[in-house]
């Protein structure tokens, strides 16, 4: 069985978490066991976010992000694309270590967490758009 | 996303988040959060087990409450059990910076080993 979910999200923060909980429902729909789940969620609302955040945009007509998600027997495989200026998040360099409360810096978490907890991380550049697949594998 | 603000010593006080700490979640309690633990000026332990999603944003809020409780003389510890909440506050290394107890009791011997 292969099944995809496929949504184009505006770049706009408050339209992300609709699309989350839609996603979540299908992946439940789809048998998706609970820790895959989750890291795909967690994959789509840093990513996503950090996109929404940062990324810059030629026009207002580029301003969106595809959002695929596709399953099979073995792996959930979430697939972010956008048409902002070139970001690998893969080489995204780290935050500071932390020392101590009063020096530490409170930004540029996410995708260290990203690529933590989903470890299987890819990007290219196809056609002047960023894509990134983030690969889990479903329980047997 | 829901907050709790749970009975506690009169020099702590405790709160319990459940629901999802993701941006959304984030935008909804953080004012509500830093009144219950920030401006209260007390030792806070803030109970995460009934967390289902932790996000950078959420871990952000925790950061910068812990910043300021510091700032004023008191201290945070993070009440964490699931693998999901555990795991995220070890890739955000938030964890090297506030303590993480495995419940109410081993936070509050926390608070009273740290005791000045």
């Amino acid at each position: 069985m292969q099944s995809e979910f496929e949504h184009r999200l505006p770049v706009d923060l408050r339209a992300l978490p609709a699309l989350a909980a839609e996603l979540r429902a299908w992946l439940a729909q789809h048998g998706v066991d609970a820790q895959a789940a989750h890291g795909i969620d967690f994959a789509l609302e840093e990513l996503a976010s950090n996109c929404i955040r940062h990324a810059q945009f030629a026009s207002v007509a580029e301003a969106w992000i595809g959002v695929r998600v596709e399953l099979t027997h073995e792996a959930v495989e979430l697939r972010l694309d956008d048409g902002g200026e070139p970001f690998d998040p893969t080489r995204a360099p780290p935050p500071p270590r932390f020392t101590d409360l009063a020096s530490a810096t409170v930004g540029g978490r996410g995708i260290p967490m990203v690529l933590g907890l989903t470890p299987d991380v890819r990007y290219e550049r196809v056609n002047d758009r960023n894509v990134v697949r983030v690969r889990v594998r479903r329980a047997r | 996303m829901n907050l709790r603000v749970l009975e506690a010593p009169p020099t702590q006080v405790h709160v319990a988040l459940d629901g999802r700490l993701d941006t959304a979640g984030v935008d909804a309690i953080e004012v509500k959060f830093n009144a219950a633990v920030v401006a209260r000026r007390k030792d806070a332990v803030v109970d995460l087990s009934a967390l289902e999603f932790l996000s950078s944003m959420g871990v952000r809020m925790l950061l910068l409450a812990a910043k300021a409780l510091e700032r004023a003389g008191q201290r945070m510890v993070l009440v964490a059990r699931g693998p999901v909440i555990s795991a995220a506050l070890q890739h955000s290394a938030i964890d090297e910076l506030i303590p993480v107890a495995q419940d109410l009791e081993q936070a509050r011997s926390i608070l009273a080993a740290e005791q000045p």
